[in-house]
């Protein structure tokens, strides 16, 4: 099973970072025009956790020399893993349920354990003395984030699927419009999509298992992502004829 | 044209035109909107009126008042000429702008 799935990993790995990006960029530039939170907190939240983290992480564990990028490649990828996740949690909470208390508590929470976890990878960056040891992409201040990441993507997941149903309802009515009950359901897709990538690894760490090379681990995490791609494609770059048919 | 809560709106008028209980009225306005998959607290007068209009009715005769349906058309012509006031992002608002 090497083979196929070491290309299916990587073509799912390939497409995620594409899609991420062009999402991404197209959302940036929308916030620099209506200077609004969602979509430059989804923009770069796009852009970093889909654009960014998988190319460096590879780097950092796929490339021996020179030390000095591997380095460089890690710590920036701990970073852009610590703001990707920590963005995608306040967008959660800034569209869901901005005036709620508890949803406050619950994004500073998540931030802070972020910031901890990311610092804390950061450091270790820096001063493990030989570059090899970063190459394990489990280390406890990871786990930490990757946990954080699990419960933000569930969070996003259960708002999205939530405001779903209650779209369908109105869309009963005519008072929604179609497109965006489904641009919703595919962000709760999305969601779920970061819940499995997030969660196989912890559950493999859990069990014990190598993550790197636990063949149901990377298969998992290799659909979520590509489901996910997909998913994020259809939301916010949907071909044409697929909005005629949601319309039809 | 004035600008008000729709929710509270309908509740009040509601309640000047029909013999029930405020918290069944209010019980039964909560009803209708949640069948048509809306809270109380940011939905639109046009949005309200259709509710009304269309979800309140069954509501009401389910309580026991009489000739729901013409006056459920007389208040949702009054709700929908409320203003609508200005309210943050709806979630449905910014997946609509996200789209493009």
């Amino acid at each position: 099973m090497g083979l196929p799935l070491d290309l299916f990993v990587l073509l799912a790995t390939l497409v995620y970072v594409a899609v991420g990006l062009a999402v991404g960029i197209r959302l940036l530039r929308l916030a620099r025009r209506t200077r609004a939170f969602p979509e430059l907190a989804l923009g770069l939240g796009e852009c970093l956790l889909a654009g960014a983290v998988p190319p460096l992480f590879i780097v950092a564990q796929a490339v021996a020399e020179p030390e000095a990028l591997v380095r460089a490649a890690a710590f920036a990828g701990h970073l852009a893993y610590t703001v990707g996740c920590a963005v995608m949690i306040a967008f959660t909470w800034r569209v869901f349920r901005p005036g709620s208390g508890w949803a406050l508590v619950l994004v500073y929470g998540a931030v802070g354990v972020l910031g901890g976890g990311g610092l804390v990878g950061m450091a270790r960056v820096l001063l493990v003395p030989d570059v090899t040891g970063l190459r394990d992409p489990q280390t406890t201040a990871f786990l930490v984030m990757e946990w954080v990441s699990f419960v933000g993507f569930l969070w996003t997941a259960g708002e999205a699927f939530h405001l779903h149903g209650r779209l369908r309802k109105q869309r009963a009515l005519g008072l929604s419009d179609p497109v965006v009950v489904n641009r919703v359901l595919l962000w709760g897709v999305v969601g779920l999509g970061g819940v499995a990538a997030a969660g196989a690894p912890i559950l493999a760490s859990l069990l014990g298992q190598n993550v790197s090379t636990h063949v149901p681990t990377r298969l998992v995490c290799a659909l979520a992502t590509a489901v996910s791609s997909g998913a994020a494609q259809l939301a916010f770059l949907p071909p044409a004829s697929y909005l005629r048919w949601l319309r039809a | 044209m004035q600008a008000a809560d729709p929710f509270q709106f309908v509740c009040d008028r509601l309640g000047e035109r029909v013999q029930l209980d405020r918290l069944a009225l209010r019980g039964a306005v909560r009803l209708a909107l949640k069948a048509a998959g809306f809270e109380p607290r940011g939905v639109r007068p046009t949005e309200m009126a259709v509710v009304v209009s269309r979800m309140l009715p069954k509501e009401l005769a389910s309580c026991g008042v009489s000739d729901s349906e013409s006056l459920c058309a007389k208040l949702a012509a009054d709700v929908s000429g409320l203003s609508a006031s200005a309210t943050a992002d709806s979630p449905d608002a910014v997946f609509r702008r996200l789209g493009g």
